[in-house]
């Protein structure tokens, strides 16, 4: 990594923890420095500033970073792929399949998949699912615009048999699922974030080891097959750890949208560079930025309107993506 | 040396036959042909993305090239192509570091001999004042250039080119042919590309192989035809 790069990211990873501090303390009650030292060393569940501390305000911030960074990775390694700068897990119907595959588990009333970890695994598996479909489509399509028309037809299908499902369901789990659908980072319990953090860790380690393979895949198959990449195997891994991120994210939080797709391509403006290692990492704490001020946005408005955040990231993200479409697809 | 005998080339129905062809480190050799008599795709058989039809023998320093390993032809063949791929927010000492690629670990880490061949490639073809400017900001030979640099950073003792000239000015076209000539002597590289600037070619030091093309034969040439003879034997 250049010097040059280092130093960018590290200014960016220090405002980190100022917005994650803004964020712990921004919400409806005013808790301060003391609730947080103490639900951390000394919690009382008696105490309802420390229990909101505990339960709510802490697994959100924690979320807001995992998610932003996850999301945006799992973007990254889909543009690189498709060498297409506005693909994504969103975009490209990877989280249509995790979503649709969730909306099974919850209003199917099945229960071996209803429980909690019944619904990670059928997001993973949706989320996988269609990312292996996308990439067949990908073989027949050398057009960017044919490949990003497939992803949001991909999208609409599976909206359709979600609306199926939704009208043939009780109506307990429609809610259950259209709260799910809005999107949002505060039905992460502290007890989950370690299972978050898990896929997270291993979804950067098998970013990283791909460095190698992703810089020469930039310049497209043919050049990273002639330099010895094994590309069958390079691109099932990379649906893969595409899916784990991007399906852990949703199984959570709901489908969030654009940070996968808007961050990439800021990080790839702010480090002018192709060099992976550069852009994980540039993605990784970009993207936990953008998701934590986004959300900061949604709780300084708490006290006024409920904003779901896929509104936030939407209303933020969608310029920037029409800015990259005019750009590099004019 | 890269050696075949008595084989055929061609997807369903042989396109080119090769009695036999010897060809050795330190030379330079252009393929002529006319459209469609399979100079592209004898470079594509050699590079292991296309079949030979039947064959006695294909080695390269003494190794059968059909049974190597992907991974190991990365070390022995390097490829440039007429039109080398462009991405954005790419600097030509990046671009020419891709040739390293098969040397690297898992985590594309660049060590000291990497980036000393980086340097030695980007100033072999002369383009150092080129090596932070970015790929989509330079010359279509200037870029030509620095995607010989990338083959020559993988550091392999044959080099394939696909109608390297086809883009350029003859100013560009003459420079580039001259270059490749002088790397092959001084880098003891075999360099084989493919051209249609029959003129230019000719006038070069070039070895040259040609498609016959009643015979549908590939053959070195011993002594070097005449444009005449080439309108009448191969285009």
């Amino acid at each position: 990594m250049k010097r040059k790069h280092v130093s960018i990211l590290l200014i960016i990873a220090l405002l980190i923890p100022v917005a994650a501090v803004l964020h712990i303390f921004t919400g409806v009650y005013d808790l301060n420095f003391d609730v947080l030292i103490k639900s951390l060393s000394d919690f009382d569940p008696a105490n309802s500033a420390e229990v909101i501390m505990r339960e709510i305000r802490i697994p959100r911030m924690i979320t807001a970073i995992i998610a932003g960074g996850a999301l945006s990775i799992a973007g990254l390694l889909m543009q690189t792929l498709f060498q297409n700068p506005l693909a994504g897990p969103y975009v490209l119907g990877i989280n249509s399949g995790a979503s649709l595959f969730v909306a099974i588990a919850t209003m199917t009333g099945l229960s071996f998949i209803t429980s909690q970890y019944g619904l990670i695994f059928n997001a993973l598996l949706g989320a996988f699912l269609f990312g292996i479909v996308i990439l067949l489509f990908s073989r027949f399509s050398k057009n960017q615009i044919t490949l990003l028309l497939t992803g949001i037809m991909i999208g609409s299908f599976t909206s359709a048999f979600i609306a199926i499902l939704q009208q043939m369901s009780h109506m307990q789990d429609l809610k259950r699922f259209t709260l799910w659908g809005l999107g949002s980072l505060q039905k992460v319990q502290l007890s989950d974030t370690p299972i978050l953090l898990a896929f997270f860790a291993v979804g950067i380690i098998f970013s990283l080891i791909s460095v190698r393979s992703l810089n020469i895949l930039v310049l497209g198959f043919q050049e990273a097959k002639l330099h010895g990449i094994n590309t069958a195997r390079l691109k099932y891994g990379l649906i893969g750890i595409t899916a784990l991120l991007a399906g852990i994210v949703t199984a959570y939080c709901g489908p969030i949208a654009f940070v996968g797709l808007a961050v990439p391509n800021i990080v790839r403006i702010v480090f002018k560079t192709q060099e992976h290692k550069t852009l994980i990492l540039g993605s990784v704490i970009c993207g936990a930025l953008f998701l934590l001020l986004s959300d900061l946005i949604v709780l300084l408005l708490e006290s006024h309107v409920l904003i779901p955040i896929n509104a936030i990231t939407s209303i933020i993200g969608a310029p920037i993506v029409v800015f990259i479409l005019f750009k590099r697809l004019k | 040396m890269i050696r075949i005998l008595n084989t055929s080339i061609g997807y369903e129905t042989p396109l080119l036959s090769i009695q036999e062809l010897e060809l050795k480190k330190g030379n330079t050799y252009v393929i002529l042909g006319k459209n469609g008599a399979g100079k592209t795709t004898f470079l594509r058989c050699l590079l292991g993305e296309s079949s030979f039809l039947s064959s006695d023998e294909i080695s390269i320093d003494s190794s059968d090239l059909r049974s190597m390993d992907p991974k190991d032809k990365t070390e022995y063949i390097s490829f440039v192509s007429s039109r080398p791929a462009l991405a954005e927010y790419i600097s030509v000492q990046d671009y020419v570091s891709l040739g390293r690629t098969p040397y690297l670990n898992a985590f594309g880490t660049l060590r000291k001999e990497d980036l000393e061949a980086v340097e030695k490639s980007i100033g072999l073809c002369g383009i150092s004042h080129l090596k932070d400017r970015s790929m989509d900001a330079i010359s279509d030979g200037e870029r030509q250039m620095a995607a010989v640099a990338k083959a020559l950073a993988q550091n392999t003792p044959y080099i394939l080119l696909d109608e390297p000239t086809a883009y350029l000015d003859y100013t560009n076209k003459r420079k580039l042919v001259d270059q490749l000539i002088a790397i092959a002597e001084k880098e003891n590289k075999c360099v084989i590309f493919t051209s249609h600037d029959v003129e230019l070619v000719l006038s070069s030091s070039c070895e040259t192989i040609t498609i016959l093309r009643d015979q549908k034969k590939m053959i070195l040439n011993e002594v070097k035809p005449t444009l005449e003879e080439l309108i009448e034997n191969v285009f």
